[in-house]
């Protein structure tokens, strides 16, 4: 019987590998197929989680509402117990994508480049968000704030965002830490910050970034987005590296830097690490060519964790 | 030998050490290209690169710098291995010397046969030989004073010179059994052909080029390097004239080898040894000469030789010694058996020879029957007895004895046959247009004519003797006359011959024949042209052109000769050419004589005349009378005017007969001249078709055989192609003597004699050795007593030659290339693999 149903959905797990999602050309459907791909080996659906759910009961005190109390608990007990529920408050969400030109930059023609594997991801983790009453907000940028949404969990919400991230064309340098410092500005309360880029910027101002975000207590989630090529440096003779955000061009016999360029990355990484590590910030790294549901449940196990962090706030705080 | 530069390296093959030297820039090309056919590949990381390049930069230049350097290296060492290189001996800084190629030029040429007087008494007998024996004790005694390792090519110098031992040869047993092998022969020198044996030797030699020694071993006469006058001119004008003149490029074959050898040993750095051998032996005596001549003077060797008619032979005596020489005596012997020592028909004492003078000696011969003769001349050295001193240390006597005897082939005809045809044949012989000639061809009666003029004194002498026998016939008959009958042809105002005929003269002539050609009315000049001249290609001198009439009132008249007849004629006369030609030399200076009192009223004019040919005797007016020329062996002259007295009245004049008798002693061969031949030639004999089928024999005629044959094999004469028919063959003749060829039952004579050019054995002297050569060589003199050559050690450069060097150290560059190829690529490879095992960790 399982197996008959199984059969006669489809394999939406398929669609979590970027080359597969890479011919898919609307964002919109590809967000989707995502996520249904993501839940489709799951046992339960995000569209029958309750958003209320009783916990616990407590002694009546006086101002609570008389509604809550239980009064069979009372029939029972003849004591005023008021039922205590761990309601999901709306969670807000900030994407914050890189939209600069060295996102543009894919090795393998068939797959994403680095600019749709990150809008990709955000618009499946608004897609999730939106589904679960979360409010979404969207930050594109490059060298300066070219697009801001802010958090919402109106239907059309996440349609507009897609669109957002579709439409955009990155041709401009990366100034993350400035930008940051300005969405600092902009968003008064807390939320949590999904910062989707690929961090070609000066490591100082990329920390000074994440501290300001830091310090005005939102929740840091930095997804460090990276093509294979970049990871493994796969050249061989001579080759004529020309920088996508006006870096120069560099010729030089590809065997000869490759040694010396890995270990420039693993460098920055380890910073990235540590600076990351410092500023509480969850740092995660993915290439182009890792499924995307490594990005989703990473999301979700952090949203979860902050709910219950939250409850148990509520709930010490009762 | 200059001096060359420290840790100078020289190069057997400059070209290809230039060549080497340009593909080291094969490697920087290559990486220069690569560096151009790049990959392009747009690049977000471009900060961790460059980050990487400042980095690693410095040692990645590194490593590619010695990489490149080093690939460079192997080409070029590879190249210059190739090109073989050597230090020369006096830049060589302890390395081991290699071999030395020796090229010894030995000569063998009759001059080298004179005998070496000893200087002074008490000297051993046996110190006492010939040139070539001290020569060929030097080049023992240098065999024997090289390295084993050293070889040896040796190069014979008697004509055709030849490579003895052309590939150098190690095995100094072998070279010197081949030395002892080579003998003194009676052949000229041929220097010339030497020294191109030499450059190709030395162009082929495997050996460095420092490492190559030239001897030039010879008595170095002065007639083998500078044989005419002209090659002395030709040397000097090379060294006084820049490299385009013209005078150097016309220098005569000598020269240029001279050139050629100077520049192959200045190229191969090649040292060069004139070794010269006993300069004391000069003293000669010999017989230049022995010939026929039909007139005493002249002594052209003219063929009118026949049955019961005088002949002169006359026999030169050259002194070519520096003392005078007295009471020698010339023998002239007629042998007409082998056995016997022959008829003496004349043995004259010479008298006193001043040095450099020459002393002929003529004698009257009447042969008594066709066929050829044998003369032999001998200077009777037993005569030889007193000879003036020129000074202390000079040798007595002749050094050279066997160029004291030359022998002669006559061979006599029984008339010389002339063939007339006579284009207009008159009623009578003198009416015709070949009378007067075969009249005066034939002279019966020498009445009539002026007993002053040199008509009546060379008439006198054919009066009772029908030497030549004209025979007249029209044109048509030419057609089908065999002209092989007759020594000469004369045409005289033939209208017009067919081109076969034309064809048939010139084959004729080509062979050695004799052609006159008489002008006329009759003449048709286009087909003359057309066939005969041929645009200076045919038997005619010149192209015909119009009769030019001297009557005619619009002509220049002259007043030079001439004379005016009854008739108010002007007519122009004949005079000779400045200086005069040979064959009119005897009318110079007889103004009185018939020739120049002759008128001529008409001639025909010349539109052009063969570069080749001579005007002989030319008309007042300036226009050519007679022209000679050559075709092949034979002789053409073309008269302008007619052969009677139609257009002039010469033929009236006694003059005429002593002329048309030089015509014909110009036009007719010496019969049998290929029957003496010099040392070295080839006897050829021409067969008849009955002949070539008949028993041949060839004997010595007296003493011993001049082709000697090979071993223990006598000679055999072989039938070769010669033209159109086959000939007899036998040779080469080694030395001078005669021969009988017998064939069927005719006996033939041969005399072969030696190269009176050899008889000079007047040396260069040092100075003049020295400047032979336009670089600088070395000059030894091998007296004859000495023992040495040069001294206990022979002079010569030893160089070390580089190859196996260049090449060890090609195949270390290759080793050392591929581990730092290797080691680099591995460095690197562990970097990386250290990077991503620590990035996946």
């Amino acid at each position: 019987m399982k197996q008959a149903m199984s059969e006669g959905r489809p394999d939406y797990h398929k669609y979590l590998d970027p080359k597969v999602l890479s011919k898919v050309s609307s964002l919109e459907l590809r967000a989707r197929l995502v996520v249904e791909g993501f839940f489709s080996g799951m046992h339960h659906s995000p569209h029958h989680g309750a958003s209320v759910e009783f916990a616990d009961y407590r002694a009546y005190t006086q101002g609570d509402d008389l509604r809550h109390i239980d009064w069979k608990v009372y029939g029972k007990t003849d004591k005023y117990y008021v039922k205590e529920y761990e309601q999901e408050t709306n969670l807000e969400l900030m994407l914050v994508v890189d939209g600069s030109e060295s996102m543009n930059y894919r090795s393998d023609p068939d797959g994403l480049t680095k600019y749709h594997y990150a809008v990709t991801a955000a618009a499946a983790i608004a897609f999730l968000a939106v589904q679960q009453q979360d409010s979404v907000g969207l930050t594109l940028f490059d060298s300066q704030i070219v697009q801001f949404l802010r958090p919402s969990n109106a239907a059309h919400q996440w349609r507009v965002l897609a669109a957002e991230l579709a439409g955009h064309k990155g041709r401009a340098k990366t100034s993350i830490g400035r930008v940051l410092q300005e969405l600092t500005e902009r968003v008064g309360h807390r939320m949590l910050i999904i910062l989707i880029s690929d961090l070609f910027d000066d490591a100082d101002d990329l920390f000074r970034g994440f501290k300001h975000l830091r310090f005005r207590r939102h929740e840091l989630m930095i997804w460090n987005v990276w093509d294979r090529a970049e990871l493994t440096f796969p050249f061989s003779g001579p080759t004529m590296f020309e920088g996508l955000e006006s870096t120069g061009r560099l010729l030089a016999e590809s065997r000869n830097l490759q040694a010396r360029y890995l270990d420039e990355v693993k460098s920055f990484r380890n910073r990235l690490q540590v600076g990351c590590g410092q500023v509480q910030a969850d740092l995660a790294f993915f290439d182009t060519a890792t499924p995307l549901d490594v990005a989703l449940s990473g999301y979700l196990s952090t949203r979860s964790a902050r709910l219950r962090q939250r409850s148990s706030r509520i709930l010490g705080g009762g | 030998m200059e001096t060359a530069p420290l840790l100078a390296i020289g190069f057997l093959h400059p070209a290809i050490a230039a060549v080497a030297v340009a593909t080291g820039v094969i490697p920087v090309l290559i990486h220069l290209m690569n560096r151009r056919r790049f990959v392009r590949v747009p690049w977000a990381a471009m900060s961790f690169l460059l980050a990487a390049r400042r980095r690693s930069a410095k040692r990645v230049w590194l490593e590619q710098l010695l990489l490149l350097l080093v690939r460079v290296a192997i080409l070029v060492l590879l190249g210059v291995a190739i090109a073989r290189p050597y230090v020369p001996a006096s830049a060589r800084l302890g390395l081991r010397a290699s071999r030395v190629h020796r090229i010894i030029l030995l000569d063998n040429s009759l001059s080298m046969q004179a005998i070496s007087q000893p200087m002074q008494t008490g000297v051993a007998p046996s110190e006492v030989g010939s040139r070539f024996t001290h020569a060929k004790g030097f080049v023992e005694r240098l065999l024997a004073s090289l390295p084993p390792t050293d070889a040896v090519s040796l190069i014979t110098l008697a004509s055709p010179a030849s490579a003895v031992i052309d590939e150098p040869a190690t095995d100094h047993r072998f070279v010197r059994e081949r030395v002892a092998s080579i003998t003194a022969t009676q052949r000229s020198t041929d220097v010339s052909g030497a020294i191109e044996r030499a450059i190709q030797l030395l162009a082929s030699s495997p050996y460095p080029q420092a490492n190559r020694v030239v001897y030039f071993v010879s008595d170095f006469t002065q007639r083998d390097w500078f044989d005419a006058e002209g090659q002395r001119r030709g040397v000097a004008a090379r060294r006084s004239a820049p490299p385009d003149d013209d005078r150097s490029r016309g220098a005569p074959r000598l020269v240029q080898a001279l050139d050629r050898l100077a520049q192959a040993l200045n190229e191969s750095a090649t040292d060069l040894h004139l070794v010269g051998v006993d300069p004391q032996a000069r003293e000669n005596l010999s017989l230049a000469r022995l010939g026929v001549s039909s007139d005493d003077g002249a002594g052209t060797g003219s063929g009118l030789v026949a049955v019961d008619h005088p002949v002169r032979i006359v026999a030169d005596v050259v002194n070519h010694g520096d003392a005078t020489v007295r009471d020698a005596t010339v023998q002239i012997s007629r042998k007409t058996d082998p056995a016997s020592g022959g008829q003496i028909i004349r043995s004259q004492p010479l008298g006193a020879i001043e040095p450099g003078a020459s002393v002929t000696v003529a004698v009257t011969v009447v042969f008594s029957r066709s066929g050829t003769h044998l003369i032999e001349a001998k200077i009777n050295r037993s005569a030889l007895a007193s000879v003036s001193r020129a000074g202390p240390g000079v040798p007595r006597g002749d050094t050279l004895g066997v160029d004291d005897e030359r022998y002669l082939s006559v061979e006599v005809r029984e008339q010389i046959a002339v063939l007339l045809v006579d284009g207009r044949p008159g009623t009578t012989q003198l009416t015709g247009s070949a009378g007067f000639l075969a009249t005066a061809l034939s002279p019966l009666s020498a009445e009539g004519m002026p007993s002053t003029s040199a008509a009546a004194r060379r008439a006198s002498a054919w009066r009772s003797t029908a030497l030549i026998e004209p025979k007249i016939i029209t044109e048509p008959e030419l057609e089908t006359e065999a002209l092989g009958n007759y020594q000469a042809v004369a045409v005289c105002n033939v209208r017009r011959l067919s081109e076969s005929t034309w064809q048939r003269l010139e084959a004729f002539v080509e062979g050695g024949g004799g052609l006159q050609i008489f002008c006329g009315d009759a003449v048709s000049a286009e087909p003359y042209n057309r066939f005969g001249f041929k645009e200076g290609k045919g038997l005619l001198p010149a192209r015909l052109g119009p009769i030019h009439d001297t009557t005619d009132r619009s002509a220049p008249m002259d007043n030079g000769g001439g004379s005016q007849d009854g008739h108010g004629r002007s007519d122009i006369g004949f005079e000779l050419t400045d200086p005069p030609h040979p064959l009119t030399a005897e009318f110079a200076g007889l103004t009185e004589s018939g020739l120049f009192l002759a008128g001529v009223h008409r001639y025909m004019s010349l539109d052009g005349v063969s570069p080749s040919a001579e005007t002989v005797l030319r008309y007042t007016d300036g226009q050519p009378a007679l022209i000679a020329s050559t075709f092949g062996k034979g002789r053409v002259l073309l008269w302008t005017t007619t052969a009677n007295m139609d257009w002039t009245n010469l033929p009236a004049k006694g003059d005429y007969v002593s002329m048309m008798l030089a015509a014909a002693t110009h036009l007719v061969p010496l019969a049998g001249r290929h029957r003496n031949v010099v040392v070295a030639d080839t006897i050829m004999e021409p067969l008849t078709a009955a002949e070539t089928s008949m028993p041949k024999r060839v004997t010595a005629f007296g003493g011993v055989t001049p082709v000697p044959g090979r071993g223990n094999r006598p000679a055999q004469p072989i039938l070769v192609p010669v033209g159109d028919g086959l000939a007899l063959a036998y040779g080469p003749v080694e030395r001078s003597g005669a021969l009988s060829l017998t064939i069927g039952s005719r006996s033939r004579l041969f005399a072969a004699n030696v190269d009176p050019a050899e008889s000079d054995l007047r040396r260069l002297d040092e100075q003049a050795l020295a400047d032979l050569i336009d670089r600088p060589v070395h000059v030894v003199t091998v007296q004859a007593q000495q023992t040495s050559a040069f001294g206990r050690q022979p002079a010569a450069p030893r160089s070390t030659e580089l190859a196996s060097v260049a090449v060890y150290l090609v195949i270390g560059l290759l080793l050392m290339e591929m581990v730092m190829a290797m080691w680099f690529g591995a460095q690197r490879a562990r970097q990386s693999e250290g990077v991503m095992a620590r990035r996946e960790s």
